[in-house]
């Protein structure tokens, strides 16, 4: 694992290039933290009829796609999953499934910036999401206020610190990854003809793309 | 740039359907696991009787040594997890958890990645790979061979557990592709902030060569 310490380039001259504030990952344990990325795993367990009723909320998505609240509205998710864990297998008998008293939530989330700040903001922007999501499960106090969703998450969180956690590109936030994206995308038309230009006509061009594309660095 | 925004992905952009989610949609509809391009795997195997505390050493000493999973070009991230059980002797949980919460009897390894591409070539790659890493893993594990790297893809996939929901911010970009944009973006900064000290001719001779016709991967961190 490495330590966040990437510092956006410095402008000396125009155009002005502003650098991204840099975030920090705070609030976790050291296993959870892989340079800027976080990794958060959650189990909880559900009432009887919260398999059921979760086949529906995640067929949501799939099926009214555009209609639905997505992780997409919060800018530092890179990954997230949730799973219905009804049987394991035995330990007696590996090669055979053991059915569980209950059903259990997996929730992991691969982010970055502060664990407080992003159990905020599931908090505040998705807070109908995260009670159709945990509120099948023993337990849930809610999404609001924060305080005791946060202690909530805190207690299943404590017992499942990462042993090993590994990000493929430890010092990139996802807003970063979103603007190099879109960079690239206004890029393209550049590219392709930057080398047929007079120096002078890519000089030009060059400066009306930094224009476009300076909040994408 | 108009080019740009016929891609699929922008389509909403003008006014027209948004074609990549509609298929985002179905193939999420045909396997749970996906989100575009992307695939979230779990297993959760169960540990063998007093070898957890082991396990959990040589997963932590993976970090000094340097993640195996960096040697898998294809995973966007990973992690093992210990899961002790399911009761919780914690008071405040034990207000609320069911008074017939599971005692599972055994702990159980969590393993999740995230990674391009199919489930299968994927495990092969990756017990192909670092199999000395995965033996030393997974032979901690009850039920599995873990030094055939047959039996134990066969084992991963046996103990998967489904996805619900799957989520990636990017799941059409790949790790390569990521890195690209990234090493672009970098290298789009410096060429801005320098332009004024090139001519005409150096500016457009570094950015060909930096950014238009780039080599491939130059290690620099992202």
């Amino acid at each position: 694992m490495s330590a966040p310490t990437k510092k956006a380039a410095a402008p000396k001259s125009p155009p002005a290039v502003v650098p991204t504030p840099q975030p920090t990952t705070t609030g976790t344990s050291p296993g959870n933290i892989d340079g800027l990325a976080i990794a958060i795993t959650v189990f909880s367990t559900m009432k009887w009829w919260g398999k059921p009723w979760l086949k529906g909320i995640f067929l949501m998505p799939k099926l009214l796609p555009a209609r639905s609240a997505t992780l997409k509205e919060l800018s530092f998710i890179h990954f997230a999953r949730w799973s219905v864990v009804s049987e394991l297998a035995d330990p007696a008998d590996p090669a055979a499934k053991r059915t569980l008293n209950h059903s259990h939530l997996y929730f992991e989330s691969n982010f970055n910036g502060g664990w407080e700040e992003y159990i905020d903001a599931f908090s505040h922007v998705l807070t109908d999401k995260m009670t159709q999501l945990w509120g099948s499960s023993y337990g849930f106090p809610g999404p609001q206020p924060t305080v005791p969703f946060k202690d909530y998450i805190k207690r299943s969180e404590k017992r499942l610190e990462a042993s090993h956690f590994y990000s493929a590109y430890p010092e990139s936030t996802v807003t970063m990854i979103s603007q190099s994206l879109q960079l690239d995308e206004q890029l393209q038309g550049l590219k392709a003809i930057a080398a047929d230009l007079t120096p002078e006509e890519f000089a030009k061009a060059f400066k009306a793309a930094v224009a476009e594309g300076q909040r994408c660095f | 740039m108009l080019l740009g925004k016929l891609n699929p992905a922008n389509l909403g952009l003008l006014g027209l359907p948004d074609l990549q989610k509609a298929q985002d949609s179905l193939r999420a509809l045909r396997d749970p696991n996906r989100s575009g391009d992307s695939y979230g795997f779990l297993a959760i195997t169960p540990i063998k009787p007093k070898r957890s505390a082991a396990l959990r050493k040589k997963l932590e000493r993976l970090d000094a040594a340097g993640s195996p999973f960096a040697k898998l070009p294809r995973t966007h991230f990973g992690r093992w997890v210990v899961l002790p059980d399911f009761f919780d002797d914690d008071p405040a949980v034990m207000a609320y958890q069911p008074e017939d919460e599971d005692r599972l009897g055994a702990e159980y390894l969590i393993f999740s990645v995230c990674f391009d591409g199919e489930r299968d070539s994927y495990l092969e790659e990756f017990a192909a790979t670092i199999p000395a890493q995965a033996k030393a893993i997974w032979s901690e594990c009850a039920g599995v061979d873990a030094s055939s790297a047959t039996d134990l893809v066969r084992y991963l996939k046996a103990n998967q557990v489904e996805c619900g929901q799957y989520f990636s911010a990017y799941g059409h970009t790949t790790v390569a592709e990521v890195r690209r944009v990234l090493q672009q973006q970098i290298a789009m900064r410096e060429l801005a902030v320098r332009q004024y000290d090139l001519t005409p001719a150096q500016l457009q001779a570094e950015f060909v060569s930096r950014i238009a016709r780039p080599e491939p991967e130059s290690g620099v961190a992202v």
